[in-house]
């Protein structure tokens, strides 16, 4: 079965910087990219299509990230989607609330595309 | 009346003076009159006496009584005779004047013998006389007597006296009636001076008085007009003085009424029993009280709960000053400032208490803009960054992967390929210089800001010179140039934020790798005094004395910006400086032109260096011996709750800790002093320490000094608990001032062995110096603990999850397997190491 992973970002051009990096990913594995413009939206698609891994940023209209990551954390059936936020702020209390929600990661833009790679490849297992 | 009374005295004593001269006068008049003329009827009786006599002796020889009766008939003619009679020899009397008969007492009246015998005595009917007898023919013919009248005399003398007194009270009346009219004249002018007088006493200075003559009176008068002007002067200059002073402090009170109640911050004046006092303008518009007059009331009653808490807290003197922020009306917020009104002299007391309210809500606001800014500027420009930097990168790999091998053999699209990859890189250099900017601004504007948590614990730079090294490794690994450390055994720890020391060191040494063209930077650190000193040489091209100043502001980079490319921010040292500066130490640097640079900062040390004599002779004693035999006497821990070691001279107060403790899942032992701690720190290794400091022998802070300095004690956290509250005290991790609140006693006690396991992701088997540490920065980039292989366990029961780092010649006296199953931990055997390398 293919493991999917979900953007969500409400900045186009940092959507599609995830979407080509990760391309890479899809062409040498089973892997499907999906993407979503805010919070709501990929709040919607987790909870419909369970992905694998999640890149979520904080600063989203809508609903944002830390408010994703607590719902999708709170339900037992979702529990075990592996959260990367990804965000501008560099501030640690952002970083601690994030940690602390249970994201896995938390990334601090601008980031590595190779990082990026190297840590979807860790996290599911590839 | 004035004048009267002193004519009265003035009279009587007039009329006592005259009255004595004049009785004196006419008794000593009457007196010389009444001897004189004694002595004149005196002479005169004798005078007729001696007539009579003469005449009389041959009458008196014939006894002729008729002629004597004749004869002596005569001179009772005379005036002041009062008798006369002649007796013969035989004392018969022969012929008398008196009528009807003589006086028997006359009649027995002896005869002189010899001349004029003058007599006096009282006769019936005649009153007074004189008797002055003759003899006649010496006795042989008889005797004549004649006697003058005494009676006469006193009438004159009598008449005299009261005709002397008549004429003197006469005088006297004279004199009185002068008296008075002198008197008047003299009284006149002195009671007009005596009005005049009264009039001043009545402090009427209009008064005038009129002033014509010239004697005593005229000169008192003058000089009272003289000294009435002078008070008068004087009393309107005091007059005018005080008035002055009242204008002063009336101006005066005005004044600081004006500032009261122009003063921006509202301001609360309490009494000692809670009255408000004063309330200033801006007071009654922070809280909405309108005109009223509050004075007297209790301020529990005016203000709300915060405020009124607080003059609670400062109105009886006794409290220190206090601050709490407090709601405004109209949804503004203040912060209150407390504090207690005190009078030194003449007697100390307490007059209450000064509430100052600030409006803050703008410095608030302010506060956070700045908050937000940094957070949106971070936010702003590091998104637009991530897309350049991304699309460069996967340009520059898609070139690589995609493009070129697509364009075969056409050498002129290689061409322009290889060009545009190169032009890729260097855009993918220059974001990353500008998101090291952005973060480097970011860092300052935060600090400056104060909006950096620190997390303060001990650190050992050893620790911090190794991770820098390593976080640095691939710019001076692809430089070709060595980094060397070299560290002072037993270094103390510094109390401090570990990252971000790791950032100064970085920031050192990758400075010193991008200017010097060759190695090796070299990094010491060893203590200086109560600072541990480290320092980074290079051999680069060093810094002109006129820059080493400079080169810690901000933008500052050595070297002329137009000619010469700065690489990097030029916010590397300014960070180093406020992350060293606020650590209590110094930043700086010493440098030779062409020769290179050494750049130094300080950090105070948490314990004195062992050995210099800052450690007792006691607790050198307790020192253990340099093979560590200490290792085997470590007791076996497992599935044992945390130990307590309470450290308390007070038995009941180690009883009372005891039972506290245990009630609450751990372990307890007790110590009663700073010697018997140490010992027993060393000898049962306990979780935690709680420390007293005012104690018999061994005291408190020689006691964690002793702890610290020891390797096998050093990581115990120590909680002191002390009674006094006046500094912190060196090496201890947290300080509590008794009495201490259970509840919140155990909770720190708990977050104390909480944040030694949990925040620690990294356990080290071993001491640094048995680990190889290439590599292991990579595995624990934040925090790392080092930990003697048998305490492993203790860790790992007391809730440590993360990495254990196990050097390969230590795995064999621990169960690998076992402690790899449990959740949360991952074991990685270290290879056996080659060399002790302190290179890397």
């Amino acid at each position: 079965m293919a493991k999917k992973i979900l953007i969500v970002d409400d900045e186009v051009h940092i959507k599609m910087l995830l979407e080509q990096t990760l391309e890479e990913l899809e062409d040498e594995y089973d892997v499907e990219l999906f993407t979503a413009s805010d919070g709501e939206e990929g709040l919607a698609f987790i909870r419909g299509e369970h992905p694998d891994l999640v890149f979520l940023d904080i600063m989203m209209p809508k609903m944002n990230g830390y408010e994703v990551c607590r719902i999708v954390m709170e339900d037992e059936g979702l529990r075990d989607v592996k959260i990367i936020l990804l965000t501008a702020k560099g501030q640690e209390v952002d970083r601690k609330q994030g940690l602390e929600l249970g994201a896995k990661m938390y990334m601090t833009k601008p980031f590595d595309p190779d990082e990026i790679l190297k840590v979807s490849k860790d996290m599911l297992g590839l | 009346m004035r004048s009267l009374s002193i004519f009265k005295k003035t009279g009587i004593l007039a009329v006592v003076l005259f009255g004595v001269v004049a009785l004196l006068t006419s008794a000593l008049a009457a007196y010389m009159l009444h001897d004189r003329m004694v002595a004149e009827y005196v002479s005169k009786g004798t005078a007729i006496a001696q007539s009579i006599a003469g005449a009389s002796q041959d009458i008196l020889l014939n006894r002729d009584a008729a002629t004597v009766q004749a004869m002596i008939d005569q001179y009772l003619e005379i005036e002041g005779v009062a008798y006369v009679f002649v007796r013969d020899a035989d004392r018969i009397v022969v012929s008398h004047t008196f009528v009807p008969e003589m006086p028997a007492r006359l009649a027995t009246l002896a005869e002189p013998e010899d001349g004029v015998r003058v007599v006096g005595m009282t006769v019936e009917s005649l009153g007074r006389v004189i008797d002055v007898g003759a003899p006649v023919l010496a006795g042989v013919a008889g005797y004549v007597h004649v006697g003058m009248s005494k009676e006469l005399i006193m009438r004159y003398f009598w008449a005299t006296v009261i005709r002397m007194q008549a004429l003197l009270f006469v005088a006297l009346l004279v004199c009185v009636g002068v008296l008075f009219v002198v008197t008047r004249r003299i009284s006149r002018p002195l009671q007009q001076l005596t009005e005049y007088a009264d009039r001043l006493a009545s402090r009427d200075f209009t008064a005038d008085i009129e002033l014509t003559s010239r004697d005593e009176v005229g000169h008192l008068g003058r000089t009272m007009r003289a000294m009435a002007r002078e008070l008068a002067r004087l009393f309107t200059d005091m007059e005018s003085e005080v008035n002055k002073a009242t204008g002063e402090l009336r101006e005066h009170m005005v004044y600081l009424s004006a500032i009261i109640d122009n003063l921006a911050d509202g301001l609360l004046v309490v009494s000692p029993t809670g009255a408000v006092s004063v309330v200033n303008p801006a007071m009654r518009e922070f809280f909405g009280l309108g005109d009223k007059d509050y004075s007297g009331f209790s301020a529990a009653d005016v203000f709300p709960v915060e405020v009124s808490d607080l003059a609670r807290a400062i109105r009886s003197c006794e409290g220190v000053i206090q601050s709490a922020e407090i709601p405004l009306a109209e949804g503004r917020i203040g912060m209150a400032v407390g504090s207690s009104i005190m009078v030194a002299a003449p007697v100390a007391r307490c007059l209450g208490g000064v509430v100052l309210v600030r409006d803050v809500t703008r410095e608030k606001a302010l506060d956070q803009l700045k908050t937000d800014f940094i957070s949106t500027v971070s936010h702003e420009l590091r998104t637009p960054m991530t897309s350049i930097l991304g699309f460069a990168r996967l340009i520059g790999k898609k070139l690589d992967s995609a493009v070129l091998p697509a364009l075969g053999d056409n050498p002129e699209a290689r061409r322009v390929a290889v060009q545009v990859a190169d032009n890729v890189d260097i855009i993918v250099t220059e974001a990353r210089r500008l998101t090291d900017l952005i973060n480097d601004v970011l860092d300052i504007a935060k600090m400056e800001a104060g909006k950096i948590v620190w997390h303060d614990r001990a650190v050992f730079m050893g620790d911090v010179m190794h991770q820098a090294a390593d976080a640095t490794r691939g710019l001076w690994s692809a430089k070709g140039i060595e980094v060397v450390i070299e560290m002072e055994d037993d270094l103390p720890p510094v109390r401090g934020d570990h990252s971000r020391l790791v950032q100064v060191l970085v920031n050192l040494i990758s400075n010193a790798v991008k200017f010097a063209p060759r190695g090796p930077v070299t990094c010491r650190a060893h203590l200086d005094r109560a600072d541990v000193l480290v320092s980074v040489a290079d051999h680069g091209p060093g810094i002109p004395a006129s820059a080493m100043d400079e080169i810690f502001d901000k933008f500052k980079q050595v070297g002329d910006t137009l000619t010469e490319k700065p690489s990097g921010t030029g916010l590397g040292l300014p960070i180093c400086r406020q992350i060293v500066e606020r650590h209590g130490g110094r930043i700086w640097v010493e440098s030779e032109v062409g020769e290179g640079s050494v750049f130094f900062f300080t950090i105070p040390a948490l314990v004195a260096r062992a050995g210099t004599g800052d450690i007792d002779d006691a607790c050198r004693a307790m020192l253990p011996e340099p093979d560590s035999a200490m290792l085997m006497r470590l007791p076996e821990e497992r599935n044992l709750p945390p130990l307590i070691l309470v450290v308390d001279d007070d038995p009941i107060l180690g009883a009372y800790f005891t039972e506290l403790f245990e009630g609450n899942g751990f372990r307890v032992m007790v110590a009663a002093d700073g010697e018997q701690a140490v010992v027993m720190a060393r000898d049962h290794m306990p979780s935690l320490i709680t420390m007293d400091l005012m104690m018999p022998g061994m005291d408190g802070r020689t006691a964690i000094r002793c702890l610290r300095h020891n390797p096998f004690t050093r990581h115990i956290p120590v909680l002191v608990l002390s009674a006094l509250s006046d500094t912190a005290t060196p090496g201890c991790d947290l300080s509590l001032t008794k009495p201490v609140d259970d509840r919140r006693l155990v909770e720190v006690v708990r977050a104390l062995l909480l944040r030694k396991d949990v925040r620690h992701s990294c356990l080290v088997l071993g001491d640094l110096d048995d680990v190889t540490v290439e590599g292991l920065t990579v595995f624990c980039p934040d925090d790392t603990t080092f930990c003697p292989p048998q305490r492993i366990w203790s860790h790992v029961e007391r809730g440590f999850r993360g990495l254990v780092l196990i050097p390969a010649e230590l795995a064999e006296g621990i169960d690998v397997d076992l402690l790899a199953r449990v959740p949360g931990v991952t074991v990685i055997i270290m290879p056996a190491r080659t060399g002790r390398g302190k290179t890397i």
